[in-house]
Order: structure tokens, then C-alpha cells, then sequence
């Protein structure tokens, strides 16, 4: 088995030298750019630093993010090359497919590149040398830790979400690693100029975690420390042990576990949207909204203006001379609140098409549900990604949780406050199919009234989220963030849920009045 | 020769009495303010009969029908299909009934096969079924090569079918049409009468509006007419007819033999001589 799955390994990698010429150059050309990379990795921090106790929390946090991006990088993004399901067919033993795999992941282009940057780390580092045998040991550890690292994440991946939402799953990494992006900038910058002590307090923390533990063991070792290095190759031999022992569970559960099949798909494939949303009502009409929102230029107009408002709005604050500082954490609330704002009114731009949604008898709540659809879909990572923005400007990551807090709470609330509007006072809007731009052709009360309601409603309702959010911001300790991260998810969370709940009970009672209200309109 | 529908028709007519009644309105009234659209309609549907209502433009044939699909709220009255009443346990009555409104919009930024699919799965069908339904739907009503066009580019009469289609997705018991003929050309409107008379012979039945006396008279078997909000006859076809022909029955009972009131002078003579 394990002779086998070598050699498929090796054909694997053999593969990406096949082809043309030219093909097989580009390849060699970016294997060695890699693998100088690797080295390069290794031996900028003794470019960078000469003190060895400073080059060695460098390390740490090198190896740290290296290990973790092995433990990560494959759950949100496995590409599928050989993993334990595939195998379900073949003639053996779980344990020894088990084995065989893991044993196989050493001839894949990671782990040669992660064995590259190992050697070129153990070659770099005289110091390290003294006692050989530690320098060994902790590496090794490492190997075996990303290695195994990859294989579980990587196979959990895939037994937890089949491989039709593999799209969905690099999605979400890719929001996850730009809303990184800004803290990592942050985090480098604040290292490099920070006071030696926070450094080394950051890099001792690591080290005790798997992900440093071998590099901080390793100069503990060089220090003559040995029974501490010890105790921090202890940490990551624990680690390892735990992934091999969850290894061998995971493998016998993808072999065994029968996957749904993809047959139902068939009726949706080429419906676009449809296609990527099951076949219940919420869903569906998520996916209609979706699809309008990509078709219809009502939307879109509707949208455009939203990120104009917070930077009218810094500007005006900053004329009056406010920090800029604080100011930073004002346009994303604002912009979120905006979004979510923009359903206040979305049944009357269905028009008189919501009889098909009345004629059906769904849920109401269904109906207020699936139209929240695209808002989430843009609205979660703007919030994700433009917490971290937020942060990175105000100069203090620590305030990342309550940031976080704070707009998720405004879009959710927002959210839950316009699906109620959105039955309780249907105003007429632009027709469907007429210019965006287009003045609706009906004028009467209503508009003016839902508007100031709705958005008074959601400010009012954001108030105890953001005054938690700000007593956070001004006070910063830990307990205050975590605590106000919780609380803007969960009552925003509750916010939102009340407002499908009541929303829908609406729209079941009085569907006939809206679709008489929008006859007028129409 | 085939059977014209108007042989099928009558003949359905007599063996459909005997049905049990699959669709009930007692003493329907809406009022909109002081204007009455509808005061004290009953109407009872047979199963496998296919009813025709017909009356004067604005008689209030469409808040009937409205009324019995769930989409207009009645100022009193009750509606049931199969004993279940509409305004009371809406969700289990919709999922009989199969509704095709006249002037209402379609989410018509779908194509025609998501819109099938969207209005088939929102009526509870599952998604299997939803596709082999479509696919013959389409097939049966022409739109074969327009499912993957919006339904917004369609004519009036495609988007006349591809409603029809939607109302029947999820197989109803009875299909409440209003004007379902309307901007529908000949060889389409022959082809849907088809259709629903194999829904009739397999047991279903079809309410529906027209302002046609002659279409009506061709393919329905039973009839209600509506003048003023208030149904003046009802029964077969034949019994309502009475030896004449539909048309002039019509204007017996509402009493206007039409042209020669008034208008004398847009007649002979024009005001620019």
C-alpha cells in the first residue's frame, strides 16, 4: 500500500515537469524559486538581527505562522489529490491506508519545500548546534507536525463538507485571510518597532503553543537550558501525538461515511444561483434575490451611494477637527447600517410579483429569511475584513473583538429592523424594468414615514451594542472586548431572529394587503 | 374527425354534476369602501368540471377569483376546497389550488426555467419532480426554446403560458385562471385548451374568467355569470343557455341589447365638416 501510494505521489509530482518544453522549465524555474525562498526564509533573520535571543523569537514567529498555515491553509483550500475517501474502494485495512497516506504526504511539494527551509534553518544556526541531538529532535518534531497537521485538517475538510461546498469553503479562507492581512501588517510593524520586552513576551507565549514550541526549545537547548527545551519539545511531541491518534479515527470515518448524493443536483445545474442553494423555500428565494440583485439596476443604483456617505461624513468630522484616530472606527458601522438599511423596503421592489410568494402559502418567515440573502453574503465579510482595516488605522489591535462586535451587531440589527419595515410600511418605489433613476409613479405617505421609522429603529436598537463597543474601545482589556464581541453577536443574533419572527408573522397575516399595496403602486 | 370541445364539453357537463363539489364559495362580499365588487357570490365548483365565469368588464370576475386563490381578502364569506377554508388554514388550501392572476407581475428577471423551478419549489414540490415537471410543462405549453431566456423578454402571450405552467407545477386540484386566454394566438389557445382538458379528465378542475361568451361556450361545461358583483346564473352551460346561444342568453339576463343607446353622435356626421 504504502510502496504504491509512493510511487502515485511521485507521478504526482513528476506530472507537473510532463508536457512541453516549456512547461516543464516554467516548473523547475518555480520549484527553485521556492526552494530559494525557503532558505532565504531562513536566513533573513540573521541578516535582520545579529543578538541571538532576538534572531530566536524571529524564528518563533516564522515557524508559528508556517505551522499554522499547515494546520489552516489546507482545511479552506485542499485541491483533493489523494485523500482518505478516494480510497473506500481499495482492498485494505483502514490503518494501513492510514499510514500509507501520511507516510506518502513526505513527497508532495510543501513538505519538501517545509524539509528545504528545516535544513537550511539547522545549517544557519551554529548556535543551535551545540547539543545536536535537541536541534534534531525539535525539527523532526516539527516535520512530523506539519505533515500530520496537513493530513488531518485537510481530511476533516473533506469528511465535515462534501466536495460540492469545497467552493464555499475557499471562499470563506479567502475572506479570512484578507481580514488577516491588515493585523499581519500591523502585527510586523508593531514587532519591529515595538520595546524589546513586549517582542519577548509575544514570542515566550508562542513558544509554549505547538506552533513555536520547537524553536523556543532550541534555543533554550543553545542556552545550556536543557531540561526547559525539553519541556518545550514535550508541548509539540504532545501535539503530535494527538494528531497521529485523531489520524487514524478520521481515516476509518471518510472511508465509511457515505456521502449525500449529488443526483438532486441535477435539477438545479445551469439555474445559476439556484444552483448553489438547496431546495427549500428560504433558500430558493435567497437565490432569487441574489439573481435580481445581479440583473436588476435597481439594486445596484440603490448601492452605489453607500460608500460615499462615511467618507462625506469623516470629512465633515474631520473639518470640524476631530481625531482621525478615533474616526476610524466610524465609516464601517455606517456603511454596514446602509446595507442592511437598503431592505427596509424590499418587498415593494418585487412589486405585484409577491402574489406568487402569497399564492404559495410559505412561512412568512421564510419569505424574510431568504431575503436577507445578499445583504449577509456582503455585509459578513465587509464586516470581517473592514474590522481589521479598522483596527490597523486606529493603531490598536487589541480593540479587533470589540470592533467586531460592534458591526456585526449593526448589520444584524439593521437586518432584523428592515424585515419588518419591509411588510409593516411598503412605500412605491422605481418599478421593475423601469430606468433606475426613475422617479416611481406613485407618490403618496409612507415613504417619508417608513424611512425616518425604520432607520430610527435601527440606530435606537444598535445604541446598547455600540455603547458596550465604546466602553471597550476606551477602557481596552481583554475581558471588555471578548465581553463585547459576545454581546454584539449574540444580541444582535436576537435582534435579528426577533425581527424574522415578527416580520414573518406579518407577512402570514397580512399578505393580501401587500399585494394590494403594491397594485397601487404599480 | 375528432370530437370538436364543444361535444366533449357538454358531455362533461352531465357527467360532472354528479361529482362531488371540490370548491365552495358561501355568500362572498368585498367591499371597497362603498363600492361593492363582489356582494353574496356562491359558487360551486364540480370535481372534473371546467367552469367558466363570465360578465362585463369590471363585474368582479378577477376579485372573485382573487378571493379564492388567497391573494384579496373578502369582506365576509368563506371559501373552502376540498372542506378546507382558504382565509382559515391558508398554507394546506394554496397547496390545492393553482392560481394564474390576470395584470399581476411574474419575478420576471428569472428565466423560464428558474422561474419554474423557484414558483415549483416555493409550492412545496421536490426538487426531482420539479425538474421532469418543468421539462414537460415546457415541452407541453411551446417554451422549449425559451427556458433559458428572461421570462421579462417574452410576449405577452408566452408569459400568459409560462404562468399557466407555474400554476400547475405542483399539480393543484383546481386552477383558479384568470383571463387565461388573453394575447395567447389561436394554434397556442387550442393547445392550452387541450392541456386542460386532459386536467379536467384526470379529475382536476378549472375556474376560470373570460370576457369571451364564445369561448366560454366552446370549452367550458358548467358556467357562472357576474354582473355587478352578484352571480344572475349559474349551472351547465346548457342550462344556463337555455335554447339560445350563450351570447344572446347574456344579453337577455343583463338586459342590454347594446348598440342602439346613445352615441348618435359619433355616428353619420363629423364635427370638422
Amino acid at each position: 500500500m504504502a510502496a504504491r501510494l509512493l510511487r502515485l505521489r511521485l507521478t504526482l509530482l513528476g506530472s507537473a515537469f510532463r508536457g512541453s518544453a516549456t512547461r516543464a522549465l516554467r516548473a523547475v524555474l518555480i520549484g527553485l524559486l521556492a526552494a530559494a525562498a525557503a532558505v532565504a526564509l531562513a536566513w533573513l533573520p540573521t541578516l535582520l538581527l545579529h543578538e541571538a535571543d532576538a534572531r530566536a523569537d524571529l524564528d518563533v514567529f516564522i515557524g508559528s505562522a508556517l505551522l499554522g498555515a499547515a494546520l489552516l491553509v489546507p482545511f479552506f483550500a485542499n485541491r483533493g489529490h489523494l485523500e482518505p475517501r478516494q480510497f473506500a474502494s481499495v482492498p485494505a485495512r483502514p490503518g494501513s491506508i492510514a499510514s500509507a497516506l501520511l507516510f506518502s504526504t513526505v513527497l508532495t511539494w510543501p513538505a519538501i519545500l517545509l524539509l528545504v527551509w528545516l535544513v537550511a534553518l539547522a545549517v544557519l544556526r551554529p548556535e543551535w548546534q551545540q547539543p545536536v541531538w535537541a536541534l534534531v529532535l525539535g525539527l523532526v518534531l516539527v516535520y512530523l507536525f506539519a505533515v500530520t497537521a496537513t493530513r488531518v485538517s485537510s481530511a476533516l475538510s473533506k469528511l465535515w463538507f462534501g466536495h460540492d461546498r469545497g467552493g464555499v469553503l475557499r471562499v470563506v479562507g479567502t475572506v479570512l485571510l484578507i481580514a488577516l492581512l491588515p493585523l499581519a501588517f500591523f502585527g510586523i510593524t508593531a514587532i519591529s518597532g515595538a520595546p524589546e520586552g513586549s517582542t519577548t513576551a509575544a514570542a515566550r507565549a508562542l513558544g509554549w503553543s505547538p506552533f513555536g514550541a520547537a524553536f523556543a526549545g532550541a534555543q533554550q537547548a543553545a542556552n545550556g537550558d536543557l531540561g526547559a527545551a525539553l519541556l518545550h519539545f514535550g508541548v509539540l511531541l504532545a501535539a503530535v501525538i494527538v494528531l497521529f491518534a485523531v489520524w487514524f479515527p478520521i481515516v476509518r470515518a471518510s472511508l465509511q461515511s457515505v456521502e449525500r448524493p449529488a443526483d438532486p443536483a441535477i435539477a438545479r445545474r445551469g439555474l445559476g444561483w439556484f444552483e448553489r442553494f438547496s431546495a427549500k423555500p428560504a433558500s430558493v428565494i435567497a437565490a432569487r434575490v441574489l439573481t435580481y440583485w445581479s440583473r436588476d439596476p435597481r439594486y445596484r443604483v440603490g448601492l452605489s451611494a453607500i460608500p460615499f456617505v462615511p467618507i462625506l461624513m469623516i470629512l465633515a468630522f474631520w473639518v470640524a477637527g476631530a481625531d482621525l484616530r478615533t474616526l476610524a472606527a466610524v465609516p464601517l458601522p455606517v456603511i454596514l447600517l446602509l446595507l442592511a438599511w437598503s431592505l427596509h423596503n424590499d418587498v415593494a421592489m418585487d412589486s405585484t410579483a409577491i402574489w406568487s410568494h402569497v399564492a404559495s402559502g410559505i412561512a412568512g418567515r421564510d419569505d424574510r429569511r431568504g431575503r436577507l440573502a445578499p445583504v449577509l453574503l456582503i455585509g459578513l465579510p465587509v464586516a470581517l475584513i473592514g474590522s481589521t482595516v479598522t483596527v490597523t488605522v486606529m493603531g490598536e489591535w487589541r480593540v479587533l473583538p470589540a470592533v467586531i462586535g460592534m458591526n456585526l451587531a449593526v448589520l444584524f440589527v439593521t437586518c432584523g429592523v428592515s424585515s419588518v419595515f419591509s411588510v409593516l410600511i411598503p412605500y412605491p418605489t422605481t418599478r421593475p424594468g423601469d430606468s433606475p433613476f426613475a422617479q416611481p409613479q406613485w407618490s403618496g405617505s409612507g415613504s417619508g414615514l417608513s424611512q425616518t421609522l425604520s432607520m430610527i429603529a435601527a440606530l435606537v436598537f444598535s445604541v446598547p451594542a455600540v455603547w458596550i463597543a465604546v466602553v471597550a474601545l476606551v477602557d481596552v482589556t481583554p475581558a471588555w472586548n471578548l465581553g463585547a464581541l459576545a454581546f454584539g453577536v449574540v444580541y444582535g443574533a436576537a435582534i435579528l431572529g426577533l425581527g424574522i419572527l415578527l416580520g414573518g408573522k406579518i407577512f402570514d397575516r397580512r399578505g393580501p394587503e401587500l399585494i394590494a399595496a403594491t397594485q397601487v403602486f404599480d | 374527425m375528432p370530437v370538436p370541445s364543444i361535444v366533449r364539453a357538454r358531455e362533461r357537463g352531465r357527467l360532472a354534476t354528479q361529482n362531488p363539489v371540490v370548491l365552495r364559495t358561501e355568500v362572498l362580499t368585498k367591499n371597497y369602501g362603498q363600492i361593492a365588487a363582489a356582494s353574496d357570490v356562491s359558487i360551486q365548483v364540480h370535481a372534473g368540471s371546467f367552469t367558466g365565469i363570465v360578465g362585463p368588464n369590471g363585474a368582479g370576475k378577477t376579485t372573485t377569483l382573487s378571493m379564492i386563490s388567497g391573494l384579496n381578502r373578502p369582506t365576509s364569506g368563506r371559501i373552502t376546497v376540498h372542506d378546507i377554508d382558504v382565509w382559515a388554514d391558508g398554507p394546506a388550501a394554496k397547496r390545492l389550488i393553482g392560481t394564474l392572476p390576470d395584470r399581476l407581475r411574474l419575478f420576471d428577471r428569472l428565466t423560464g426555467a428558474q422561474l419554474l423551478y423557484y414558483i415549483g419549489i416555493l409550492n412545496g414540490v421536490r426538487e426531482d419532480a420539479v425538474a421532469t415537471r418543468a421539462a414537460e410543462l415546457a415541452e407541453a405549453f411551446g417554451l422549449g426554446s425559451a427556458m433559458d431566456r428572461l421570462v421579462s423578454d417574452y410576449s405577452a402571450g408566452m408569459q400568459k403560458k409560462i404562468g399557466l405552467a407555474c400554476a400547475m407545477i405542483h399539480a393543484p386540484e383546481v386552477l383558479v385562471l384568470d383571463e387565461p386566454f388573453e394575447a395567447i394566438d389561436p394554434v397556442s389557445a387550442s393547445n392550452v385548451t387541450d392541456i386542460l382538458e386532459k386536467f379536467v379528465a384526470g379529475g382536476g378542475s378549472v375556474i376560470m374568467s373570460s370576457h369571451s361568451l364564445d369561448l366560454i361556450q366552446r370549452v367550458c361545461d358548467h358556467v357562472a355569470v357576474i354582473v355587478d358583483g352578484s352571480v344572475i346564473a349559474q349551472g351547465t352551460v346548457d342550462a344556463v343557455r337555455d335554447g339560445m346561444s350563450l351570447e344572446e342568453r347574456f344579453a337577455h339576463l343583463t338586459g342590454e341589447s347594446g348598440a342602439e343607446k346613445g352615441l348618435q353622435w359619433l355616428h353619420g356626421s363629423s364635427d370638422s365638416v
